[in-house]
């Protein structure tokens, strides 16, 4: 009981303050209340626009990420190499390095390959911020696995494939969830990267709530927010629930 | 398994496809004559890009201007909101340097710092002002600089913006002195925001004027300016020791009936408030005997756009009578017209806004010879 107060303790001002009209500075509780910030958020249409691209771009991006990923953590898990240091440096910078920096980096190229302004490009630079947690996830879930498993796989005639189908991923589930749980939050939250490759012809829900939360209206900025803590809620759990009912599809043996 | 990685194969394919934009050869906008920008413009779409921070003004663009665009000229209009309109021109600079000739970018909402910027780099489509048959309703004052930087036909005034004093207080205090004789007599009873603030540096400016004399002055000359304010600070709201950082803040303390006097850049905030019930019946705005500083913000084309002659017909219907009286409405936006046609002649005289380097050097001065002192 104690603990759900704490875990619900900072959404308490957030509520009412989405419900507040002229909450002033001082004053423990508004004096006013209207639902005028909910009919704004909800009535346009922008809203909506900015929450099919936000899941679209988010959901995408966590296949991608676990596609890319399960065969690195793998080979950083497996492989002995003498780089094996250096892959790791590389492959986890992004977690050192902010994202924004190498963007602007490389933001010019990105313009003469016409991958600004349009979805795919913005589906690309949602990859780096959310990669290496997704791998770092993996590589967890790898240590637990014997590599005996594999090796005694392969000696019964299995193919590279078949034994990433019926072994691995079986086994990676725990750690697919919570990596493609990561990406998810972190894409769906990407806001300047978004704008920046986007040009505003991609328009998100961060995008949309930004403005109001830095020195605008208070109250849209907090309708914005609840609807944002919901939605990345609801958007996470179907995720989760498509990747166990497609893995049980994939992984059956029939 | 391998049916899936073809899918994320043709998925990935298709949206390159999407990627590619269909290229329209450009024929230069300005040298069309209206006529046949009108034309071109009919079905097209085009967007805004502009602070979206508020509630009001992008329900006016959605709810009013939108559906209006629509029906008289076919054009959709799309509203790109930010929350800092340097990070658009920041990469126009970018697409300009990797020669990227069609933009996302059609029409931007700005004025001051950030169109100097614009101008300097050189991402503005050029003089759209002599194109559009509107301009001629626009009061000239608006078209001549914006902030010290000459507009140059570069960029069309939307709106405007006047500095004004709020009270309650019978005969206000219109000058410096008469202003220093009245905080004398009612201490605790004035104060004015910090002048990082837009709107207390304003007031600073405007005593300047009065002070000084003469509105051509350099941060330097600005002494006997910072002795008045000396002068007056044990006499204000807590001694002086601290200012309200906003003047949201002063409007605040304005309410409480902490102080009896507010400052605002917006003469409409008044009545909004006293509908409201958060400001007593009888508040007004007035101006300072020297007039009232005054600036306009404006509306711009990105030079890459790839809806220019949208983007001028917005441009010219938005400096149009109707749009310009429906933003006046306090319900609306409350935001000044520029058309002389509905021009509000309460606020004169009009002082012309200074350079950013006064503006920028009374933030520090202030804060070395008035705050610390």
């Amino acid at each position: 009981m104690v603990f759900i107060l704490a875990v619900l303790f900072p959404f308490i001002p957030l509520i009412l303050g989405s419900i507040s009209s002229g909450w002033r500075f001082g004053e423990i509780l508004p004096s006013n209340y209207s639902i005028d910030g909910y009919k704004y958020v909800l009535k346009s249409r922008s809203t909506w626009v900015g929450m099919g691209y936000n899941l679209s771009i988010a959901y995408i991006v966590a296949v991608i990420n676990l596609f890319l990923a399960i065969p690195a953590a793998r080979f950083l898990f497996r492989k002995k190499s003498r780089f094996k240091g250096i892959y790791m440096v590389i492959l986890f910078a992004p977690l050192i390095i902010p994202s924004l920096s190498s963007v602007l980096g490389i933001h010019h190229s990105m313009i003469i390959y016409g991958l600004t302004d349009n979805l795919l490009g913005v589906i690309l630079v949602n990859i780096i911020p959310s990669f290496p947690y997704v791998l770092l996830s993996l590589y967890g879930s790898f240590k637990g696995f014997p590599k005996r498993l594999e090796e005694s796989a392969l000696i019964d005639g299995v193919s590279k494939f078949q034994m990433y189908r019926y072994i691995i991923l079986p086994i990676l589930l725990p750690g697919i969830l919570i990596g493609s749980t990561i990406s998810i939050l972190i894409s769906l939250s990407e806001y300047i990267l978004t704008l920046l490759i986007g040009g505003g012809e991609i328009i998100t829900l961060p995008i949309l709530m930004f403005p109001y939360l830095s020195s605008g209206d208070k109250v849209v900025g907090a309708v914005y927010a609840i609807l944002f803590i919901l939605f990345n809620v609801v958007g996470i759990l179907l995720f989760e629930l498509g990747i166990r009912f497609g893995l049980k599809k994939i992984t059956k043996i029939k | 398994m391998k049916k899936l990685m073809f899918l994320l194969i043709l998925v990935s394919f298709l949206l390159i496809g999407c990627g590619k934009k269909a290229e329209k050869s450009k024929k230069a906008v300005l040298d069309m004559s209206w006529e046949e920008i009108e034309k071109n413009a009919d079905g097209q779409s085009v967007s805004i890009t502009m602070w979206g921070g508020s509630k009001e003004i992008n329900k006016y663009y959605d709810e009013f201007i939108a559906p209006n665009l629509k029906k008289e000229y076919n054009i959709t209009l799309k509203r790109v909101p930010v929350t800092d309109i340097r990070q658009p021109l920041n990469k126009l600079v970018i697409e300009k340097e990797a020669n990227k000739i069609n933009g996302s970018t059609d029409v931007i909402w700005l004025n001051g710092e950030n169109f100097k910027f614009a101008k300097t780099n050189g991402i503005l489509l050029g003089d759209i002002n002599s194109k559009m048959p509107n301009i001629e309703g626009v009061d000239p004052n608006a078209l001549r600089s914006d902030f010290g930087e000459p507009v140059d036909g570069l960029e069309a005034p939307l709106g405007q913006a006047n500095f004004i004093m709020i009270t309650e207080v019978k005969n206000p205090p219109k000058t410096a002195a008469e202003l220093r004789s009245w905080v004398m007599k009612n201490p605790g009873r004035f104060t004015y925001s910090n002048p990082n603030d837009f709107v207390g540096n304003a007031f600073i400016r405007t005593l300047a004027v009065d002070i000084l004399g003469r509105d051509d002055f350099t941060v330097e000359e600005m002494g006997p300016v910072w002795d008045y304010l000396n002068e007056i600070k044990p006499y204000l709201w807590r001694e002086g020791k601290t200012y309200p950082e906003s003047s949201e803040r002063n409007h605040e303390l304005f309410a409480n009936g902490e102080v009896d006097f507010s400052i605002s850049y917006t003469p409409s905030i008044v009545e909004n408030k006293v509908t409201l019930g958060e400001f007593p019946k009888d508040t007004y705005p007035y101006v300072m005997s020297v007039g009232s500083f005054t600036n306009n913000h404006y509306l711009t084309i990105a030079k890459n756009t790839q809806n220019p002659e949208a983007a001028l017909v917005f441009i010219n219907y938005m400096i149009s009578n109707d749009p310009q009286e429906e933003k006046m409405k306090s319900s609306v936006w409350g935001d000044g017209a520029v058309t002389k046609k509905l021009k509000e002649e309460l606020f004169t005289p009009q002082l012309e806004e200074l350079s950013p380097e006064v503006t920028e050097g009374i933030k520090d001065e202030w804060y070395e010879k008035v705050a610390k002192a």
